[in-house]
């Protein structure tokens, strides 16, 4: 294996719901990703890299990025052996850490609302069970102890999530940037 | 004395899966649709290309309806001041400042594709069947179980 350059043909990028199929390279830009129906590329340079992290992803492995300017990008397609060689590449050539992620599988609806950059993250018991980018909410509104997150539905996804109601305690009510 | 306070009631039931090398890879949760796994007494729900698992005993409720070219899935969970089956819930509402997830939707096309077997809402029907079935289900062995015990 080239270590300068790692490619992903099977890969997919998570685009409000849908994974849309494409290659994911991985160079001396940095990451790239080429949809292959509509040829354009997503480009995420490792100096806009926050965090990465390595996630189960549609009942796969996947790589999910923070960036510096907010925006997270989750790509799919991964191997569970891809782990270390991509662990490797990244610390070599970009110097940085990939994390793995201890998801909440526990099944529980209580928890605290944490953001981070662009991202909204619901944490049971100290671990992340999701992550819902703020730009996918079309519409918000609060009510007593409740937030109603409105999604643009995505035509293209079979099942779409097209609304999340919160229960906000009163304590927890104050410095929500909803 | 602490030896008075009765052991939190935490059943093994109430935690879908303690290990990640059991959560199901099924084709629903693949293709990011909603999976219902009846063995662990769970639903799966895609909540943005991530499969987030949901434990029976926190649906409250779930409702469906058809509107024009698609159907709609309802799932309202237990929170505090929802009206509370069974009497006393366990832990989950002890901890005052948790925010709850109330009530998820989703909407899925009741038009087939060319080649397909059937329409994407046919999932959503499917989960609204299932998960009655197993709310019905736990509801009755926890009914028993309080009755064991007394």
């Amino acid at each position: 294996m080239n270590l300068d350059n790692m490619e992903f043909s099977g890969a997919s990028v998570e685009t409000r719901g849908v994974l849309v199929p494409g290659r994911l390279s991985l160079n001396n830009q940095g990451l790239v990703f080429r949809n292959s129906k509509t040829g354009k590329s997503i480009i995420v340079p490792p100096s806009e890299w926050e965090k990465t992290i390595w996630m189960r992803i549609a009942g796969s492995y996947g790589l999910k990025i923070f960036t510096k300017s907010g925006p997270m990008y989750r790509f799919a397609g991964f191997k569970d052996s891809d782990f270390e060689s991509l662990s490797r590449f990244l610390k070599k050539n970009y110097q940085k850490e990939l994390k793995e992620e201890d998801k909440s599988i526990k099944g529980w609806n209580w928890g605290s609302i944490k953001f981070n950059g662009d991202v909204m993250s619901f944490q049971v018991d100290r671990q992340t069970a999701f992550d819902l980018p703020l730009s996918y909410v079309q519409n918000c509104t609060t009510g007593k102890n409740e937030a109603v997150l409105e999604f643009h539905p995505n035509e293209d996804a079979s099942v779409a999530l097209m609304e999340m109601r919160f229960y906000i305690p009163q304590e927890g009510a104050e410095g929500d940037p909803l | 004395g602490k030896e008075d306070v009765p052991e939190p009631k935490l059943k093994r039931s109430t935690v879908a899966y303690r290990n990640i090398n059991n959560f199901p890879t099924e084709d629903e949760v693949r293709e990011l649709k909603i999976y219902v796994d009846r063995k662990n007494e769970t639903v799966i729900l895609p909540l943005f290309g991530e499969p987030v698992p949901f434990h029976i005993s926190i649906i409250k409720s779930v409702a469906t309806s058809v509107e024009g070219d698609y159907t709609y899935l309802r799932i309202n969970f237990n929170h505090p001041g929802s009206a509370v089956i069974g009497g006393k819930e366990s832990g989950s509402f002890a901890n005052p400042e948790a925010q709850f997830v109330k009530e998820l939707t989703f909407r899925s096309s009741n038009t087939k594709e060319p080649g397909e077997l059937t329409a994407p809402s046919s999932n959503l029907s499917n989960a609204f069947r299932l998960i009655k079935e197993m709310q019905k289900k736990h509801k009755t062995r926890e009914q028993e179980e309080r009755e064991k015990e007394g």
